[in-house]
């Protein structure tokens, strides 16, 4: 189901758009150098101001390689030795969202998590949201058995460079500061030619020489100079692509529709793969800041990293602090005791092993006693 | 009878507080033995003297060498497994080491001096401190640490240690140079940049507006090889500090790429159902524009299918790959181009062409 609610200037300022578009993509040397990177950077411009607000439903078939996980970079510490996970190449469906509004962003996903416990996938939730001023991140149960949250120091959402929401970001905000794509103006046209099938593309470059990282654009003039092609590299090798189709709608936008991102390791192989296909969405609508938002219910254990403290979220808007002299405790031991004691809040555990000991000593004690009242005591 | 049965009863308490005594000793001897194994001196019987820690005052070098003798005070050998710094920067040969029984073994400590914070980085004069924490066998695993610690000067600070050229330089074109900054913290006459021959004119120059500021342009020379290349670029401040005191070091790599490319060279298909077929664009092209043909392809036998598109402009030619998905997992092959130019002038072009095959159904994963 696609919807839409725009105002009656906003469809003509498209409608503008698309004419000057179709004049410039008229005389096909626009999509030569010189011409080509000037005429796409007006596009996209042009296209972000016109979109101060949208939301995306999507669903991505993600496919993670065998050891994927255990062997990216800092795996080693978290992991038991020799663990490899996924034990096997999986493929599954996550349902995600994404909404922006001016500076705003919410992104969501019902996402799949590989437990070494369970030795399968498990429900993973997430909830990423930044309002204009606080940034927060909630994790329903799933890979955890409670709700944790998240506030985290930054002034914008962490998903701001995901590249997971990078194929909308780049179309809609590719010159914002934080969700656009970083140094937009400070690529350069590429003398490597940009084709699939009959398609020719304006290809932009920009290569970092302290990292050794390059990036690649492929823009389309025949759609407004939407990206089509979004590729980084390590030191020359291919690192991830991302491919991203459009369709046009009634109002003769070109909308993202679908898009695959891949990346690669260092020796060229695939590590994961994401196909995305855009089930719904809504351009320009009125989104109540609250989507923005997010209120931890109780039971949250919340990491609050704005203002340095830790708590769990109790009933009647109640929090009960985490002090230092917690950390370590489980869930269970903070959720039953008083700040400060939760280690020495006494668990089934330990209550068995005290349980022991006291029998063993009063088994001791009674049978000393015995001997020594029958020597003794007569 | 009476004090018979007194002297008794006595004689039972008696043994009943000795035993007592007796029990409540062992449990206190062996909560302090416990006690004193946790929070025994952990100087772990080695000595070192406090100015060996002590480097004095040096120019940053990325291998700055100080040796630390260790000095085994005990009646029995000291095995060393490891040592661990507190920073990335150090390095320690031998990095394991037996000292016999009141014997002195020395160990030769690398720092890389030009490691630092942020702040530090304009400062002509700055404190180093790190800490070398030695692992000795069958003792916990926090132990007595050294401190490391001295004064390091610094002349010359670039902006960038490292700086790569990506793909940028084809053989036969120009090669575009790349600038780095380079900020004195002190008043110099110049800076002397050398590197090994063949690899890159460099060429030095001082900011009108900032004396203390240079600018470092490398620009590589034509003798590089094809292929993957990494070098050295040596910088000496001169005046006000020794000859061959101060330098700092810039490593400068990249790729030269042939003129004759297929663009992209590494097409990344993603992941597909086994049985499926995936087409994607690939462009061959002489980056020096010269007329060239495509007279053979060697499509390496792996599922891949190549045919030529209608010849497009400037000398380009346009090939689908087809790529039929034929294994389960990541799969990487190779197509060869043999491209002809107009002198008869052949080369070869090679296309990497990656896939992740995945279950027709896959249902039960979702």
């Amino acid at each position: 189901m696609v919807s839409h609610s725009r105002s009656l200037y906003t469809s003509s300022a498209y409608l503008l758009v698309a004419c000057t578009g179709i004049l410039l993509c008229h005389d096909r040397s626009l999509a030569e150098p010189q011409n080509g990177i000037g005429a796409a950077l007006k596009a996209w411009r042009t296209q972000e101001s016109l979109v101060q607000s949208a939301t995306f439903s999507w669903t991505e078939s993600q496919t993670h390689s065998r050891g994927e996980v255990s062997n990216s970079h800092g795996a080693a510490g978290r992991l038991p030795p020799g663990a490899i996970i996924p034990p096997a190449d999986v493929t599954y469906s996550v349902p995600k969202t994404l909404a922006f509004d001016h500076d705003k962003l919410r992104y969501t996903y019902e996402g799949k998590h590989w437990s070494p416990h369970t030795n399968g996938l498990v429900s993973d939730p997430y909830v990423s949201v930044f309002d204009g001023a606080i940034s927060k991140i909630f994790q329903p149960p799933g890979a955890m058995p409670h709700p944790t949250g998240y506030v985290r120091p930054e002034k914008r959402n962490v998903d701001s460079q995901n590249l997971h929401t990078r194929p909308l970001l780049m179309r809609y905000r590719p010159f914002h500061p934080v969700m656009g794509i970083s140094k937009l103006t400070e690529f350069t046209l590429s003398a490597q030619p940009a084709m699939r099938g009959e398609g020719t593309y304006v290809a932009l470059e920009h290569n970092d020489v302290a990292t050794g990282t390059g990036r690649m654009i492929w823009a389309d003039p025949e759609k407004g100079f939407a990206i089509v092609h979004y590729a980084t590299s390590r030191r020359g090798q291919a690192a991830v692509t991302t491919d991203i189709e459009y369709a046009r709608n009634p109002s003769h936008e070109w909308v993202p529709s679908s898009w695959t991102i891949v990346q690669i390791d260092h020796a060229g192989m695939i590590t994961q793969s994401f196909s995305a296909k855009v089930s719904t969405y809504d351009i320009n609508p009125v989104i109540p800041v609250t989507a923005f938002q997010v209120v931890f219910p109780p039971g949250t254990r919340v990491s609050d990293m704005k203002d340095n403290v830790e708590y769990i979220v109790k009933d009647n808007d109640t929090k009960r602090l985490i002090p230092p002299e917690d950390i370590g405790a489980t869930y269970d031991q903070l959720l039953n005791s008083a700040p400060g004691a939760a280690r020495h809040t006494t668990t089934h555990g330990s209550r068995t092993l005290w349980w022991v000991i006291g029998s063993i000593s009063a088994f001791l004690a009674i049978s000393a006693s015995w001997i020594w009242w029958r020597r003794h005591g007569a | 009878m009476i004090r018979s049965q007194d002297a008794h009863a006595r004689s039972g308490k008696l043994s009943f507080l000795i035993l007592f005594v007796t029990f409540a000793s062992i449990g206190a001897a062996t909560v302090s033995l416990r006690y004193s194994l946790s929070s025994r001196d952990d100087s772990l019987g080695l000595e070192i003297s406090p100015s060996a820690l002590d480097f004095g005052k040096v120019w940053e070098a990325k291998d700055f060498q100080c040796t630390l003798p260790l000095q085994n005070v005990t009646e029995s050998p000291i095995e060393i497994t490891h040592f661990a710094a507190s920073c990335e920067c150090v390095s320690v040969l031998p990095s394991t080491l037996v000292i016999p029984a009141r014997e002195r073994r020395v160990i030769v400590v690398t720092i890389n001096l030009t490691s630092k914070r942020p702040q530090e980085r304009r400062l002509a004069v700055r404190q180093f401190e790190t800490e070398l924490r030695p692992q000795i066998s069958g003792k916990e695993a926090l132990q007595t640490a050294w401190t490391i610690h001295g004064l390091v000067g610094t002349a010359l600070e670039p902006d960038l240690e490292n700086v790569n050229f990506g793909t940028c330089l084809v053989q036969g074109l120009p090669y575009k140079p790349i600038t780095v900054k380079l900020h004195a913290t002190m008043p110099l006459d110049n800076v002397r940049a050398t590197c090994a021959p063949g690899h890159a004119q460099l060429d030095i120059s001082r900011s009108q507006a900032d004396a203390q500021t240079f600018t470092l342009t490398v620009t590589p020379l034509e003798t590089i090889p094809l292929g993957p290349f990494s070098f050295t670029v040596r910088l000496q401040p001169i005046g006000a500090v020794p000859e061959n005191a101060a330098t700092r070091t810039i490593t400068v790599s990249g790729e030269i790429m042939d003129h004759m490319q297929a663009f992209p060279g590494h097409i990344v298909l993603g992941a597909h159902p086994l049985g499926t077929s995936i087409e994607e664009t690939v462009v061959l092209k002489s980056l020096k524009e010269l007329p060239m043909e495509v007279v053979g392809i060697d499509d390496g036998n792996l599922g891949i299918a190549v045919r030529p598109l209608p010849a497009a402009r400037d000398g380009h030619q346009s090939f689908i790959i087809k790529q039929n998905i034929l294994e389960l997992g990541s799969h990487s092959g190779l197509v060869s181009f043999h491209a002809r130019f107009k002198d008869g002038a052949t080369c070869l072009v090679p296309l990497r062409v990656t896939y992740f095959g995945i279950e027709r159904i896959n249902a039960s994963a979702q």
